[in-house]
């Protein structure tokens, strides 16, 4: 059965002209070097201390 | 060997030397893009565009900067009414790779035309207003807003998703099944609108009980899914989209070879070129301007002129006729008014002959008379007139004036005397008013009738002297006084 409020919850708001340029900058998300160089980065710090 | 990532060199261990990458796994995860490229190109292709939109979104997780799957997700939001996503989309493929790529020429397409580019922006305003409305329940206003977002984006696909959802909350299945369809057409295997149509085949009952009590809303309809001639005009106008788009999939087929079926359908954005227009209007107005002058204005203009000259010619006619009358009556008049002056000169003629006549008879009676009273001198001055070589007089007058002059003999050579006298003294008048009475009375003296002439001739009456000089050429042809040195 459809539920309408949940599918209407499911519509996202649409990208409109003046954040063009926010979606942009949120868009260009990490590729694979990008993840690995990070781990590479993590792993070379040492390990943090816990008390 | 350079690093695929950061461009330094790569040693030897197959490790980058500055970014510290192992090639291997790089060379892994760009192939492993260029796979879910080739993934989302085929779903493109088959016009699954939210399959596409997901095979292109993990392929650019494998490498941001595979420009072809870039350029392919803008064109698969493009198409389903995501325009802005589509322009991020270009926007950062054009950061990547400035130079030769696809991207640059949509952006110009799409942004060169700020009109169109406004109405999405519009269009995409209303439709988070419409998600406002339509979480809150008040259907009506989402309706409108939909309409609108539909007729200036009219291939957003969401909008449609929440078009049906609004609709089958009302029970207009009818209207909830177009407008899928719609989404379908666009996107083929759009996963929630095939949830939506086979939850509505499933339980299509219970979605139409919710409609009783509820007043059926025909505010908004769409137009018919299968009306073909909005879908060639749609077609036609999306032509070069389509063209852009094999340019993309070939350049972007280079690890597999694509067959040549293109049954893939883009977004329009196609400028609107006023200028033309402008020009094909004025053009238009201009033939439409001189049609109606050579139909309608010139026709007319040249009857009223025909008109005129067929009035001016029957005045004219009219007027000639009258004057022709008019002459022919004065000539009839003229002749009339001619042949009374001729009767009217015969009769004049006739009274002053009758007028002569009488007045001869008068002098001649006058002359007569002195005589018999013995008054010789008032005889012949009477008389003197009287030109015996007349042929008018009778002969009893001249009998009677001759038996008169036979008795004044001495007078008439006293007469002749004083004339002969005057005219020796050049004193030609009284030569002549002595001479004249002698020769009417006397006119056998050539001697005198010379004279006479010469006396006439001095005082300048030619025709007379001329008149005389003939009369004694013809009745004295012996005399010494015939002359022709008359004039």
């Amino acid at each position: 059965m459809i539920n309408f409020d949940e599918e209407i919850k499911k519509f996202q708001p649409a990208v409109e002209m003046e954040q063009l340029e926010n979606n942009i900058y949120k868009n260009d998300f990490n590729d694979v070097a990008d993840v690995l160089i990070e781990v590479m980065k993590q792993a070379q710090q040492p390990p943090q201390n816990y008390e | 060997m350079n690093c695929l990532y950061c461009g330094a060199p790569v040693l030897i261990n197959d490790v980058c030397s500055a970014c510290g990458l192992k090639q291997e796994y790089l060379i892994k995860a760009w192939n492993t893009s260029l796979y879910y490229y080739n993934t989302g190109l085929e779903y493109a292709r088959i016009r699954n565009l939210t399959g596409a939109e997901e095979a292109l979104k993990a392929a650019l997780r494998y490498n941001k900067a595979n420009i072809d799957a870039r350029n392919l997700l803008g064109l698969v939001y493009y198409e389903t009414g995501q325009v802005f996503e589509a322009l991020a989309e270009w926007v950062i493929s054009s950061n990547y790779q400035p130079e030769e790529n696809l991207a640059a020429r949509y952006l110009k397409m799409v942004q060169g035309n700020q009109n169109k580019l406004s109405a999405f922006d519009q269009a995409a305003k209303k439709y988070n207003l419409t998600l406002h409305y339509a979480q809150q329940k008040n259907f009506d206003l989402a309706l409108i807003q939909l309409k609108r977002v539909l007729n200036a984006n009219p291939r957003f696909v969401k909008a449609y998703l929440v078009l049906a959802l609004i609709y089958i909350q009302e029970g207009n299945l009818d209207k909830a099944k177009k407008a899928l369809q719609r989404v379908l057409k666009i996107d083929k295997y759009q996963p929630q609108a095939h949830y939506y149509l086979e939850e509505l085949s499933k339980n299509e009952k219970h979605y139409t009980s919710r409609s009783t009590g509820m007043e059926y809303d025909d505010r908004f309809d769409l137009k018919a899914t299968d009306d073909e001639d909005t879908e060639e005009e749609e077609l036609d106008e999306e032509e070069n989209a389509k063209r852009k788009i094999r340019e993309i999939i070939e350049r972007g087929a280079a690890a597999e070879d694509i067959g040549g079926d293109q049954n893939l359908e883009v977004g329009s954005y196609q400028e609107i070129k006023y200028g033309k227009h402008n020009v094909l209007y004025l053009a238009a107005g201009l033939l439409i301007g001189i049609a109606a002058m050579f139909f309608l204005v010139m026709p007319a203009r040249v009857r009223k002129i025909s008109e005129e000259n067929m009035d001016l010619k029957t005045s004219y006619s009219m007027e000639l006729s009258d004057k022709n009358i008019t002459i022919a009556n004065l000539q009839d008049n003229n002749g009339k008014l001619q042949s009374n002056l001729d009767t009217l000169k015969q009769q004049m003629e006739m009274m002053a002959e009758e007028n002569s006549a009488g007045s001869v008879n008068d002098t001649i009676m006058s002359g007569v008379q002195a005589y018999m009273e013995g008054k010789h001198q008032d005889a012949i001055a009477a008389l003197g007139g009287i030109d015996l070589t007349d042929g008018n007089l009778s002969e009893t007058t001249k009998n009677c004036i001759q038996t008169i002059v036979n008795g004044c003999s001495d007078e008439l050579d006293t007469c002749r005397s004083a004339g002969m006298t005057a005219y020796g003294a050049e004193n030609y008048q009284e030569a002549i008013n002595q001479l004249q009475i002698f020769c009417n009375l006397k006119p056998e003296d050539a001697e005198a009738r010379y004279n006479l002439a010469k006396a006439y001739e001095n005082v300048g009456n030619v025709e007379a002297a001329n008149r005389l000089y003939q009369d004694i050429n013809t009745r004295f042809p012996d005399s010494d006084y015939v002359t022709t040195m008359y004039q």
